[in-house]
Formats: C-alpha cells, sequence, structure tokens
C-alpha cells in the first residue's frame, strides 16, 4: 500500500498550500482525484513520485538507489518530459527493454522510433511517455491531466488501454482530473482534493 | 553553418600532416650554407649554423599544434568533470566556483610559469600548467548550462526512471554541452600555443633541445641585431596565422550556437 501520512506543503515558510493531508491508496486500486485549480494537486502528485519533498509528513514508498521509482508519475505536458534532443527509440530505452505488448497496445508505430519528439503530435507523444513510464513496471502511476489536451476519441482510446493494462498487472493507479463523467467511468472511487487535506 | 568556417580546421590539418612528414634529420648543420636570406633553396633562409628555417619552423609548428591540441582536449575534459562535479553537492559547487574565480582572477601567465616551473618544466610541465590555467572559464560556462539542465522535466524524470548521476551525465548533459565545449575547445587552443611560446621564450617551458617555436625566437633574438631578419619574421608570422585562423574559426562556431542552439532543433541535420 502506498500512504501519505501528515503531509505538508508550504509555499513559503507562513503560507501552507496544504496541511495535514492523508492518502492511502493499493495495489490494483484506481481512484479519482478532483479540485479546484490551484489547489495543490500537482505538487500532492508530485510529493508522491519524490520530485519533491514535503515540509512536514511521510510517504511510504520511496526509490531505491539504482532503481527506478516505485512511484511513476506521469506529465500533463508530454513534451517537457522528453528530451528533445533524442529520437523516441532512445526515450523509450531510458526506461527499459521497450516491451512489444505494451508498445502495440498504445499503438506506437515503428515509424515513430526514428524520430524525433517535436516530430510527433501531443498525443502520440503521450503514448509513448506513458510506455516509457510502464517499462519500468511501477507498482503505482498517478496520472496527472493526462489526456488533457486530446480529443475525446484518442482519450478513450488511451484510457482503454491504460486501465487494461492496469488492472492486468495490478497497477495502483491515482487518476487527477477536473473532467467528473472521466472519474466516474475509470474510478472505483473518487476523491476531493479538500476531503484529503484537511486545510481550515 | 557556413562552409568557410571549416577552412582554417583544414588549413590546420594540413599545416600539421606536413610538418609531421619532415624528417628532422634533414635539418642538418651545413657551415657553408649560413646565415642566407630567404630564397628560393631555402625559402625562409638559413640560420647562423646553416639549418633550413623553413624546416625548422615547421618542426616547431608540429610541437605547437601538440602541445595546444593535448592542452585543449584535456582543459576541456577537465571542465567538464569540474562542471559535473559542481553540480553532484552544493559544497562541491562552492568549492570549484572558488577555485575557478581565484584561478581566473590570477594572470595567465604568472600561474602558468609558476605551475611549469615548479612541474620541472619540459613538455610535462608545461601541458599540465597549461591545462590548470585554463580550465576555469569553460567551466564557469558548463557549470550554468548544467544548472538550466537540472531543472528540466525529462532530466528530473531519468532519475525516477533509475537512471544514476553518470549515466546522466553521459547521455542527456555531454551531448547538450557539447556545441559549448567544442566553442571552449576553439577558444583554448589558440591561447594554449601563444602562451607554450611565451614561455619557452622566457625560458620556463619546454627545453632547448626542442625544435619549439618559442625557443626559435629566443634564439633569434641574439641575431636581430645583425640584421638576420627572417630568422624571427617568419616563424613569428606562421604562428601568427595559425592563432589567427583558429580565433575567427572560434568566432563564426561562437556566433553560429548562440543563434541557433537556443531553438534547439540542431540535431534535425
Ligand atoms: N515553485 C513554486 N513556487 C511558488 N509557488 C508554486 C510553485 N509551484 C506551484 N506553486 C503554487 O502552488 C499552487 C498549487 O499548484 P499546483 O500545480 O499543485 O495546483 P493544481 O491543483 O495542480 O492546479 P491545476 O488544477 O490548475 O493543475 C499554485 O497556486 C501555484 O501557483
Ligand atoms: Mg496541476
Amino acid at each position: 500500500m502506498l500512504t501519505a501520512k501528515n503531509i505538508s506543503y508550504y509555499v513559503d515558510k507562513s503560507t501552507p498550500l496544504f496541511r495535514n493531508l492523508e492518502f492511502s491508496i493499493n495495489k490494483g486500486e484506481i481512484i479519482g482525484l478532483m479540485g479546484r485549480s490551484g489547489a495543490g494537486k500537482t505538487t500532492f502528485a508530485k510529493i508522491l513520485a519524490g520530485y519533491d519533498v514535503p515540509d512536514e509528513g511521510e510517504v511510504s514508498i520511496k526509490q531505491k538507489k539504482g532503481e527506478p521509482h516505485p512511484v511513476q508519475l506521469i506529465w500533463q505536458h508530454p513534451e517537457q518530459a522528453v528530451n528533445p534532443k533524442w529520437r523516441i527509440e532512445k526515450v523509450l530505452r531510458e526506461a527499459g527493454e521497450p516491451d512489444s505488448e505494451i508498445v502495440e497496445l498504445f499503438g506506437i508505430e515503428k515509424e515513430w522510433l526514428k524520430r524525433f519528439p517535436l516530430q510527433l503530435s501531443g498525443g502520440e507523444l503521450q503514448r509513448v511517455c506513458i510506455a516509457r513510464c510502464l517499462l519500468t513496471n511501477p507498482n503505482y502511476i498517478i496520472a496527472d491531466e493526462m489526456t488533457t489536451m486530446l480529443d475525446p476519441i484518442s482519450q478513450a482510446a488511451i484510457w482503454k488501454a491504460f486501465i487494461k493494462i492496469a488492472k492486468q498487472r495490478k497497477i495502483g493507479l491515482l487518476v487527477i482530473s477536473h473532467d467528473r463523467h472521466l472519474l466516474e467511468r475509470l474510478c472505483g472511487k473518487i476523491l476531493t482534493f479538500d476531503q484529503i487535506s484537511q486545510l481550515k | 553553418m557556413k562552409k568557410w568556417t571549416y577552412l582554417p580546421v583544414i588549413l590546420l590539418v594540413l599545416l600539421y600532416v606536413i610538418s609531421m612528414l619532415i624528417d628532422p634529420d634533414k635539418i642538418s648543420i651545413q657551415l657553408e650554407e649560413r646565415n642566407l636570406p630567404p630564397g628560393f633553396s631555402h625559402l625562409f633562409g638559413t640560420d647562423w649554423l646553416g639549418r633550413d628555417m623553413f624546416l625548422r619552423t615547421m618542426k616547431g609548428i608540429e610541437l605547437s599544434i601538440t602541445v595546444g591540441l593535448l592542452t585543449a582536449v584535456l582543459s576541456t575534459i577537465v571542465s567538464f568533470l569540474a562542471a559535473m562535479l559542481a553540480s553532484m553537492h552544493k559544497w562541491l559547487d562552492r568549492l570549484i566556483s572558488w577555485l575557478t574565480d581565484l584561478f581566473l582572477s590570477l594572470p595567465h601567465l604568472v600561474t602558468l610559469i609558476l605551475i611549469s616551473f615548479t612541474l620541472g618544466g619540459g613538455f610535462k610541465g608545461v601541458v599540465i600548467g597549461l591545462v590548470l590555467t585554463h580550465w576555469p572559464s569553460l567551466t564557469r560556462v558548463l557549470r550554468a548550462e548544467i544548472l538550466q539542465l537540472k531543472e528540466t522535466k525529462y532530466v528530473k524524470i531519468s532519475e525516477k526512471l533509475g537512471k544514476g548521476f553518470w549515466w546522466q551525465a553521459r547521455h542527456h548533459y555531454l551531448p547538450h554541452l557539447l556545441p559549448q565545449m567544442l566553442v571552449g575547445f576553439t577558444l583554448i587552443f589558440p591561447h594554449a600555443i601563444l602562451h607554450e611560446a611565451s614561455i619557452t621564450f622566457l625560458g620556463f617551458g619546454l627545453s632547448p633541445e626542442q625544435p619549439a617555436i618559442g625557443i626559435i625566437l629566443s634564439e633569434a633574438m641574439q641575431y636581430l641585431s645583425t640584421g638576420f631578419w627572417w630568422l624571427a619574421f617568419f616563424p613569428g608570422l606562421i604562428l601568427l596565422i595559425i592563432i589567427l585562423l583558429f580565433q575567427i574559426c572560434a568566432k563564426a562556431w561562437k556566433s553560429y550556437l548562440e543563434k541557433d542552439f537556443s531553438h534547439e532543433n540542431i540535431v534535425r541535420d
């Protein structure tokens, strides 16, 4: 289980972004998280995945040296998440040997592999990022507005593949989105940010 | 990049290869041909022992280029490593910043003479002295680049994908810094050659048996007053030409980088 206990994060010394946040998720569980813009959802996601450290509190799972983090984060803007000077092949390989099941499932075409990130569309590149994240075999994935910039049809296709593999591999999934319909369709449980962070 | 920016490099390589092909045994003492002015049989004239000054100059140039290349390569590597180390830890960063500031605040030539002298002069002393005095400015440039790159998402993600520091150094940082390192290299090269010649001229550098330009020039000093102008003129001129060529080259590369690399699309071609 991935738990976050009593997490507080301060923008500066006197202004907390959130305080005493409590959260937990099991492997294989799919949880949705909503909240107003600027509430601190992305900041919380970064704390869970080890990109940021909270001012107070503990996250139960940490990265071991020389190994991938068991909690992976998928970012909203894929074009910032890949080295612009690398070919897609290398982008994928950074996470591990490309696995044909994943590559097929996310419709990653062979000819993309020789291209540079700027030569793919945002949606195509996001699929590469998802595949890359899965290649590390994470136990938990946080998808932060992962498909916000996509049209409804490609959105549906990506989520279908993603949920399939998450269920198959018993990955705990935290889906952050403003889209209530999407969350209701995907998640067994929907939380709001105010529910988990008791900011008084 | 314009084609002509390669011209200095091609010329230099040509010069280096030609000078390497020259057999040092051909620079023999021929007393009956002493102190001849430049002419068809001896392009750059001959010295007080009848040695051909063209051949001597070319051998000197070979040595200069060797010293320049070795120094520039080593300084560039040292700069990269120092800048990477600085990015590892706050304390290392302070230490390296302090060292770069220290070296930059001292005049090159003085530090160089001190280091070279302490190491007993000679080829090794000169090269080490040159490397130690020429790494700081490039380190500064690279350090700033690294700080920027360290903040990008894809580098942070790399760590979360389980990639260690030296893997990232090799795959993310090095390719990104390579253009800057190339500019640094082309800037260090002529500097190193000139500094080697000056300290050798002053007697703190290469030993007098070596066919260095600095040695040729300092020997020629004794004969200048007697009117043998060619002894210093041609070796000096060739040295100057090489340095100018390289500086043109470095300038062109630098302005090319400043223009295009901000868009980060160099990899396309
Ligand atoms: N490095 C930073 N320095 C100062 N303030 C920051 C920093 N990063 C984020 N913030 C602030 O923290 C707050 C929370 O940002 P965050 O990105 O976590 O919100 P969010 O809930 O993800 O919003 P959205 O739904 O719009 O994505 C914002 O008000 C933002 O301005
Ligand atoms: Mg956000």
